[in-house]
């Protein structure tokens, strides 16, 4: 500038200029507070584009593992009460089993009530047996079929575990074989054949045999706890990612904020000086263009 | 030298002073108008004549002013920087326009991007796995791959399109190249007769001037003015203007790509800049860099879930009806990517082969499917290195736009500074003019009145 021969076509280029860029200035800054976002384009930021890009799909892989993890806590949660009652259920049979062998104070006739609730007790273990989660047997694996035992005390499942991904990594089991619970079936070592086998037992009298059946009755009853805490033992791991998924989620959502949202203070704090700045060019504008030689020359 | 003389000398002093009023008068009038150059008149002394003659004997008086050059006030080499900088902007500006354009295909961050779109297509797989035998998760999870390939499809058309914009805005730029070139042959016709025959061509000066700067802002090239007050331009060393003739150029496409040639023999015409250069770049470089980009994002996509959709030896995959599952996307490009599957029954969710009562709902498959979404190689992390590598190419485009633009402010600035008319200089020559005048006027009633005492009130004795 110094020196240089100043035109009145240079002086308006300039101010024309330097109130373009002010203006375009004042836009942008208007244009982050209309939308709330620091971030419109990724020429803006290009490495805080990818890492809200890269946060955005965090969020929704987040969303979706605690989505998972619902559907989860669902199918143990139907596990854990189907688990329970049949607990229960054996408890009771294991009652009328003590009951029955008490020789002598029962007669044939209260023997063959007992085996007639031992036998209904059956029905309720195969229903508690078939418990269903949206349509499907919890305790069936991935079978097509609507129930995992039929009436008869069949085991029409798979072996197929059903396991829900609640994390990068991490996936957990959220259903219990049938056979695992109940006994294997086809060797005739599952709780269905042994509650007959009682229920035959109280019904011919047998009583002697009853010792041996209480044995095996245990045993399933023990299973069956040990299923019941092993379900907790999930429940509770998948309820846990899920509540830690909450506090990820917020992490998440805070950081791409961090990122991606505009600093409301600052920016309105810019505008304002922006504002003044705009103002102030305008009044010398106002005020350096007009006046030439010409104004003076009478 | 006669006391009549003196009267001639006032009035070349007169009419010197009415002609730098003249010019001064032509510079206001013109201070706003663009490419016009500044005058100024040159004046010199008359003194003695150079050749002594008998008759014509100089005594030592003087003759008076005459006006000898109405001076453009102009530097060669400003124009030379100008014009070279307006050709870099030409086409940085171009280079710019079109990354910005392709940019905004890219609503990223933000919930109508391709990264959303991703995200969803994940998240039904997600679903699927959570509920295989639910045809209303299944009937989501293609509606979202749909929704991709769509967009994958239109943004592969849309870069075509932009591509198609430039090529045919090149071909605009060959017609308005062709046009400035033949003008300034024109022009220069007319400055070199009128340099001939001594009518001012200054104004013309001016207009062949600016068609070299439009000249130099459509496709760059140098402008040479020869001795003989011709201009040639030359673009990559051959000349498009040369004297009175005018080369035409057209753009053209073809199997070597889209460029500029020769009307006269068909070549190429090398070392073209400006804006011309812009869209040629555009054309032939920067729209297939991005749209190989995304071909790659969308074979990436096919390959990835193809390659745990499709049943193999190693990974067999059953869909809703117990079949082997079949290829989930078709196509290689981003232009003819498409969902393979319509019927929600063909996803192929499990990893086990139908049982007795019929297709399993095992959901394995569509889980592996859903975990797509956060390996480090897979289609997501292709598509965030597109978005930073466009990101980062904008903004450098725009800087670089940005600081040219500046640059070429600055030089035009100083040319504007040399070539410019400010109001105040006029209106200070125009009071040095007028009092000139009337100097010259008062000379002149000084010898009228000298004539006056020698013709009227001498010789009178006696009367």
């Amino acid at each position: 500038m110094d020196g240089m021969r100043i035109t009145q076509r240079m002086t308006a280029s300039r101010t024309l200029a330097g109130l373009e860029s002010n203006q375009s200035a004042l836009t942008r800054l208007q244009q982050e507070v209309s939308s709330g976002k620091v971030i419109t384009r990724p020429s803006d930021d290009p490495a805080g584009t990818v890492s809200a890009l890269q946060l955005r799909g965090e969020i929704s892989r987040q969303d979706q593992f605690a989505r998972n993890a619902t559907d989860g806590i669902g199918w143990l949660g139907t596990l854990d009460s189907a688990l329970t009652s049949a607990n229960s259920t054996l408890r009771r049979v294991r009652d009328l089993v003590v009951q029955g062998m008490s020789a002598g104070s029962n007669s044939a006739q209260s023997l063959s009530a007992l085996a007639t609730e031992v036998s209904s007790l059956r029905d309720t273990l195969i229903s508690d047996a078939n418990t269903n989660y949206l349509g499907r047997p919890v305790f069936g694996g991935a079978t097509a079929a609507t129930n995992a035992y039929s009436a008869t005390g069949t085991f029409q499942g798979d072996s197929v575990a059903v396991s829900r991904t609640i994390g990068a990594g991490n996936s957990v089991r959220v259903d219990v074989n049938g056979r695992d619970v109940f006994g294997n079936d086809s060797t005739g070592n599952d709780v269905f054949t042994l509650l007959s086998t009682i229920a035959s037992n109280l019904t011919s009298g047998n009583t002697a045999a009853l010792g041996s059946n209480l044995t095996a009755l245990d045993a399933h009853s023990s299973n069956i706890v040990t299923k019941l805490a092993d379900v907790g033992a999930r429940y509770s791991r998948v309820e846990d990612v899920r509540a830690n998924s909450d506090s990820k989620q917020l992490d998440l959502k805070s950081s791409l904020s961090g990122i991606e949202d505009v600093d409301l203070p600052k920016t309105l704090m810019n505008i304002s000086l922006q504002q003044a700045a705009y103002q102030a060019a305008l009044k010398s504008t106002a005020s350096i263009v007009q006046p030439s030689l010409v104004d003076f020359l009478r | 030298m006669s006391d009549f003389s003196t009267l001639n000398l006032a009035l070349s002093g007169l009419m010197a002073a009415r002609r730098g009023m003249d010019v001064t008068g032509q510079n206001v009038a013109n201070a706003n108008t663009q490419g016009y150059t500044r005058q100024r008149v040159v004046s010199e002394a008359i003194g003695a004549p150079t050749q002594p003659a008998i008759w014509a004997k100089y005594d030592g008086s003087n003759g008076g002013v005459r006006i000898a050059d109405i001076q453009r006030l102009r530097d060669a080499f400003q124009d030379v920087r100008s014009r070279d900088a307006h050709s870099s902007q030409g086409s940085l500006g171009s280079t710019a326009d079109a990354l910005s354009q392709i940019e905004s295909l890219f609503p990223e961050p933000g919930t109508n991007g391709l990264q959303s779109m991703l995200d969803k297509m994940w998240s039904g797989f997600g679903d699927v796995a959570n509920n295989p035998s639910d045809q209303a998760a299944r009937a989501q999870v293609i509606a979202q791959a749909n929704t991709v390939t769509t967009w994958l499809n239109q943004t592969s058309a849309s870069l075509d399109t932009i591509s198609a914009n430039s090529a045919e805005k090149l071909s605009a730029i060959s017609t308005q190249i062709n046009t400035a070139a033949s003008n300034l042959a024109a022009l220069n016709t007319a400055i070199l007769q009128g340099g001939k025959s001594g009518v001012p061509v200054n104004e013309l000066l001016d207009q062949r001037d600016k068609l070299a700067d439009t000249l130099a802002q459509l496709v760059g090239g140098q402008a040479r003015t020869d001795s003989n007050g011709t201009m040639g331009v030359f673009i990559g060393g051959s000349a498009i203007v040369r004297g009175n003739t005018a080369e035409t150029i057209s753009a053209t496409t073809d199997a070597t790509g889209t460029r500029l040639t020769w009307d006269k023999d068909g070549s190429t015409v090398t070392g073209a800049g400006g804006t011309a250069a812009g869209l040629i770049d555009t054309i032939s470089n920067i729209v297939p860099t991005w749209k190989a980009k995304l071909d790659a994002v969308a074979s990436q996509l096919v390959s990835s879930v193809n390659g745990i959709h499709q049943s193999t030896g190693t990974n067999p995959t059953y869909d809703g009806n117990g079949n082997a599952g079949g290829a989930f996307f078709s196509g290689t490009t981003a232009a003819n990517i498409t969902v393979a599957i319509t019927d929600p029954a063909l996803v192929a969710a499990s990893n086990q082969p139908p049982g007795a009562a019929g297709p399993s709902k095992d959901g394995s498959n569509a889980d592996a499917l859903a975990k797509l979404a956060g390996t480090s190689n897979g289609p997501n992390a292709s598509y965030h290195s597109l978005v930073v590598n466009l990101g980062i190419a904008t903004s450098n485009a725009n800087l670089r736009s940005t600081t040219q633009n500046s640059v070429t402010t600055q030089i035009d600035d100083a040319r504007e500074s040399t070539a410019g008319v400010s109001i105040d200089e006029e209106m200070t020559n125009l009071v040095t003019y007028q009092r000139a005048y009337e100097a010259s006027g008062r000379v002149l009633t000084a010898v009228d009145q000298l004539l006056d005492t020698l013709i009227n009130r001498t010789g009178l004795a006696g009367r």
